[in-house]
């Protein structure tokens, strides 16, 4: 028996430290601690212990509806390069603010309709502008080669692969029906309406070569270069890697890596590596930064995202232990607006920050303002680092545990929460959220720091429990210090940025990424020299969950 | 989407003119009596249930009843802030049916191995995909839910879309509700994460009235572009869902459903005569224009109605909990920093009713101007004569709230508006089911105040039902009543129809 079938016998893990009323669960695994370092291994179809890949190692195979913004994205790269303007369909419903997650993306008529309806528009666009996308003579190549050489060319990038010559003739048919009522362009544009409304435009496959039920599959080159740059630019392939995986030069992990590294060189990639990171962070909905407060704009909102944008990216770019810089950075940038919420000086860019007022992202006004509502909440921070950075669930709240203990103008944020540990239908949960929370108590809702609440001087004392670093905290640096040297978190965050590749729930995928030896160390480096975020997409990139299936039917 | 090729091309073709809408049809089935609708209109965050239930009369009959009268309450936290019913009842009374004592029994009761937490009642916000489906959720979480099965207007829309030859199965709108659980009512079927309200007035017009106007060959010409593309689109999903596995492929037999549906209205489009009304000529997005947005959604949905492209429409009027939408245009209590929010929106107005007499005024005049949206439409459609009647008494407009009081699933308002063509039992009854508190309890509960803890659980003390039956029962009988009866609709163990709604 392998051990990934011991892990999965022993999970779903029960903290003990919960009583009746509430359970937390650890979803991830616990690796095996061994670290040897960052050195890239070609891991090809066998698992950790040498021994076969199996498919139940792997997740099902599948074809997943593109997000909203993926589909977007896909309509401006693919048929609107130049367009300024964006045309696209509406938001979909976000689960655990990611907005990617497979149980949320289906097609409804309200889809298809408005699908249709953006087709037509995004035809006439590219008809008005041909050249943006296509060229080809039609009066020296003739009108029908074109078209032809339209429908490879253009249904290539489309649906991300080539088309086999039955979709093409089909496309030919489409274009000649509309030919005859319109001209060259218009019988174009009625081809791009079709390409963005065919399921091979809104579906991205992961099925890999047909193959019996229940059997290890690979992606196919294609698949990995959408894999890839959707995850990496939110948006589809560019022409090189569509021209790798037409060679087929998408299937072992070093070829995988080198084409990362080029798309990460894109200027595509940050933008689209932050998404992942606000979306982790819960920094997804800019509107729920809004407070009540003299201090809040639209305009704060965005010095606050950029700011944190900001970390993200030196901690993604520039950092060789970004974990450390994400989570503990003793610096940060700020533009004037921000320097009103800091207290210092309006012209000040580069902040030096002191380690008992201020550290890393967990301190960043953007990550306090979205955990709070109208006043400071300890629930809603507690509950961000269980479900988010320890990778652990928590029961919902009874009936009637909508409304949060009252505040006064003499009690603290602590006081009002003491409730909470004193009765015990609601200790049960929340002892395992406001310890946490309460390490926040020296900020406000727009994340200042405030010495003394209704003349209580505030600590920020808090503890944690239930995780590998357990233990009482002081205040977001104590916090921010433990959550920092958790072997847990960082297996979490490996394992958040694979739901967010993979677009599901991830509990057995990242019990077999944790088997992965170069994924668990590439999380878990900090022995040799710390933890790179870069390192940890990039061995994920190169894992056997990313690359494989089990496949479903013929 | 503001400014769609077909939209520039009606307009350039200076075809969008308001004409008289026509009840004729070309080749069509020929219509023999007024046909029967359904319009069923949601939104969110409870009642005040003072405010809401009238005052029942001595006799004990069904139709002795008053509004609740300010100020005729007991001394003590319970007043009465505002008949939320009124604008109704003043104009429609006996067109009426008050049903109450339902509780989503689908929502708090379901379980199902794959949720990963436990449904509670006191979490109504995550009701909307039981509400109209009568069916235990197939995916849940706190936060997310996908439904059990197809909503009630789908299963009955389709059935009449088809049978009839109209244009639309059904029509989902709305005002200000976005996408999945917490924006629609209207689920195409099993893992449905919802169907999207069409909430931009220009997006609902061009649906419904684009090509209506356009010279025939443009028309014909549109509709062949259409054809071609669907057809090749219905092609390629039978293609696709061929190698995917039990869960994909509900997704894909969805989008198939969706593609023939398009098809479908293209193909009796043609076969309709009806003239647009004036095209929007603004999608009246920002928060003060909420009003006329409201507004001209209603004036389309009755044309569409009035047409008869379609028999069954949902129409709902916000997110579940509420969004950023500010009720500016009812006075200055309603604007400024609310009780937790940056604004002073509906659900801030929920959570806080209780906090004073102003929030509970707050939280009925919300209530009571939405109730002034339904009498609009209800307006509207009696206004226009139909057979011996008018439009309403072939209507059933059902006004529902996904939540009671206090943000809970039991308990849910209904109001019944138009008997549906002498198929509900209308009259200005207040029809309640399940057990419902004496008046000795109502001493009682009158001296609680309005809300409060109790055993640990915050609790509504207005002497409402004691216990209730599940609302699939008002599933069942709409359907009856539509003409597409069913035994029992989404989970069968909730039963069948509550009789004594119908004829």
């Amino acid at each position: 028996m392998n051990s990934l079938r011991m892990r999965a016998s022993l999970g779903p893990v029960l903290l003990s430290i919960c009583c009746a009323a509430c359970t937390a669960q650890i979803d991830g695994v616990a690796g095996t601690g061994n670290s040897i370092g960052p050195t890239p291994v070609v891991v090809d179809v066998t698992n950790t212990q040498g021994g076969e890949l199996l498919a139940s190692d792997v997740a099902q195979a599948r074809a997943r509806r593109l997000s909203s913004r993926e589909i977007n994205n896909s309509i401006r790269s693919v048929f609107l390069p130049q367009q300024q303007t964006p045309i696209g369909i509406e938001a979909d419903v976000f689960k655990d603010n990611y907005d990617n997650q497979y149980e949320t993306l289906s097609v409804s008529l309200t889809l298809v309709e408005r699908l249709q309806s953006v087709a037509e528009e995004v035809g006439a666009a590219v008809a008005s502008n041909l050249g943006g996308v296509f060229s080809c003579d039609s009066a020296s190549v003739g009108e029908n080669p074109c078209a032809g050489r339209f429908i490879d060319e253009v249904g290539l990038r489309a649906f991300r692969r080539p088309l086999d010559a039955a979709e093409k003739q089909r496309l030919l048919g489409v274009y000649e029906a509309a030919r005859g009522s319109t001209d060259f362009k218009g019988g174009l544009a009625t081809v791009v309406e079709a390409l963005i409304q065919s399921p091979y435009f809104i579906f991205r496959t992961e099925l890999g070569e047909p193959t019996g039920p229940g059997m290890l599959v690979g992606l196919t080159s294609y698949e990995i270069a959408s894999e890839l740059s959707y995850l990496v630019w939110g948006g589809p392939p560019d022409d090189e890697l569509l021209r790798a995986a037409g060679e087929g030069g998408l299937t072992t992990a070093p070829q995988i890596d080198a084409q990362l590294t080029r798309i990460l060189a894109d200027p595509r990639a940050r933008p689209g590596i932050r998404q992942f990171f606000l979306q982790w962070l819960d920094l997804g909905t800019p509107e729920l930064l809004l407070k009540n407060d003299p201090e809040s704009s639209p305009d704060m909102v965005a010095s606050m995202l950029a700011e944190t944008g900001g970390l993200l990216d030196r901690a993604f770019w520039e950092q060789a232990d970004g974990w450390a810089t994400l989570l503990t950075s003793n610096s940060t940038t700020i533009d004037a607006r921000l320097s009103r919420l800091y207290g210092v000086s309006a012209d000040t860019v580069t902040l030096p920050l002191t380690s008992d007022r201020r550290i890393g992202v967990f301190t960043q006004p953007a990550f306090l303002s979205a955990h709070t509502r109208a006043e400071p909440s300890p629930i809603f921070l507690g509950k961000f680092f269980r479900n988010k950075v320890f990778c652990q669930t928590l029961a919902p709240p009874p009936p009637g545990a909508g409304v949060a203990p009252a505040k006064s103008e003499s009690s603290t944020t602590r006081e009002r929460f003491a409730q909470h540990s004193l009765d015990p239908s609601c200790s049960g949960c929340h002892r395992l959220m406001d310890p946490i929370g309460l390490a926040f108590e020296q900020y406000d809702v727009m994340g200042r720091f405030i010495e003394s609440e209704n003349g209580t001087i505030l600590t920020g004392q808090g503890s944690l429990d239930g995780t590998d670093v357990d233990g009482p905290i002081l205040g977001v640096a104590g916090l921010a210090n433990s959550v920092s040297a958790s072997r847990n978190a960082r297996e979490c965050f490996a394992g958040q940025m694979l739901k967010y590749a993979l677009g599901r729930e991830t509990a057995i995928e990242t019990a077999r990424l944790a088997e992965d030896q170069r994924v668990l160390d590439a999380a878990l480096a900090s022995s040799s020299g710390g933890t790179s975020l870069r390192g940890v997409l990039s061995a994920l990139a190169q894992s056997s969950v990313f690359r494989f299936r089990s496949s479903v039917a013929d | 989407m503001r400014n769609s090729s077909r939209r520039r091309f009606l307009q350039a073709a200076g075809l969008s003119g308001a004409m008289l809408p026509l009840l004729s049809r070309v080749g069509g089935a020929q219509v023999v009596s007024a046909p029967k609708r359904l319009v069923i209109m949601c939104w969110s965050n409870g009642v005040r249930r003072n405010d809401y239930w009238p005052e029942l009369g001595p006799t004990g009959g069904e139709t002795d009843w008053t509004l609740p009268v300010i100020g005729s309450a007991p001394a003590g936290h319970s007043k009465v802030a505002l008949p939320i019913l009124e604008p109704l009842v003043k104009e429609f009374r006996n067109d009426m049916l008050l049903v109450g004592g339902m509780d989503l029994n689908a929502f708090f009761d379901a379980r199902r191995p794959n949720y990963e937490e436990t449904p509670r009642a006191g979490n109504a916000h995550d009701d909307m995909s039981a509400l109209l489906t009568g069916a235990h959720m197939a995916q849940y979480k706190f936060g997310f839910a996908s439904a059990g099965g197809e909503s009630i207007e789908q299963f009955i829309g389709k059935q009449l879309a088809t049978q009839e030859g109209l244009a639309f199965n059904s029509l989902v709108v709305g005002a200000k509700a976005g996408s999945g659980w917490q924006g629609t009512i209207s689920y195409a079927g099993y893992d449905d994460p919802g169907i999207t309200p069409e909430n931009d007035p220009e997006a609902l017009f061009r649906t419904l009235f684009e090509g209506r106007n356009l010279p025939k060959g443009e028309f014909d010409k549109l509709s062949a572009t259409r054809k071609s593309i669907l057809d090749l689109l219905g092609k390629d999903l039978q293609r696709f869902g061929s190698r995917l596995g039990t869960e994909d492929k509900r997704k894909i037999d969805a989008h198939l459903a969706a593609i023939r549906e398009l098809e479908r209205q293209i193909n009796t489009q043609s076969a309709v005569e009806c003239a647009a009304p004036s095209a929007p000529n603004s999608d009246l997005g920002a928060n003060d224009e909420y009003p006329a947005r409201v507004k001209t959604q209603l004036d389309l949905i009755a044309t569409a109605l009035k047409c008869d492209l379609t028999r069954c429409v949902t129409f709902n009027f916000e997110n579940t909990g509420g969004n950023d939408l500010v009720f500016s245009w009812l006075g200055q209590e309603f604007t400024g920093a609310g009780d937790e929010y940056p604004t002073r929106q509906h659900h801030d107005i929920a959570h806080n009713f209780f906090r004073s007499e102003l929030g509970a005024y707050r939280h009925s005049r919300v209530n009571q101007w939405f109730m002034e949206q339904v009498a609009y439409l209800a307006r509207l459609l009696k206004s226009t004569p139909e057979g011996e009647g008018t439009m309403l008494d072939n209507t059933a407009i059902v006004v529902l709230n996904s939540m009671g009081q206090n943000h809970s699933a039991y308990g849910v308002p209904c109001v019944i508006v138009g008997s549906c063509g002498g198929a509900l039992r209308t009259g200005g009854r207040v029809v309640r089911f399940g057990e419902w508190a004496t008046q000795a309890d109502r001493a009682f509960y009158w001296g609680q105040g309005e809300l409060g803890w109790l055993n640990g659980e915050q609790v509504d003390f207005y002497p409402g039902h004691v216990t209730g039956v599940p609302h699939n029962g008002l599933l069942v009988a709409l359907a009856n009543a539509m003409g597409t009866p069913v035994p029992t609709f989404g989970e069968a163990e909730y039963g069948g129809t509550l009789s004594s709604l119908l004829v």
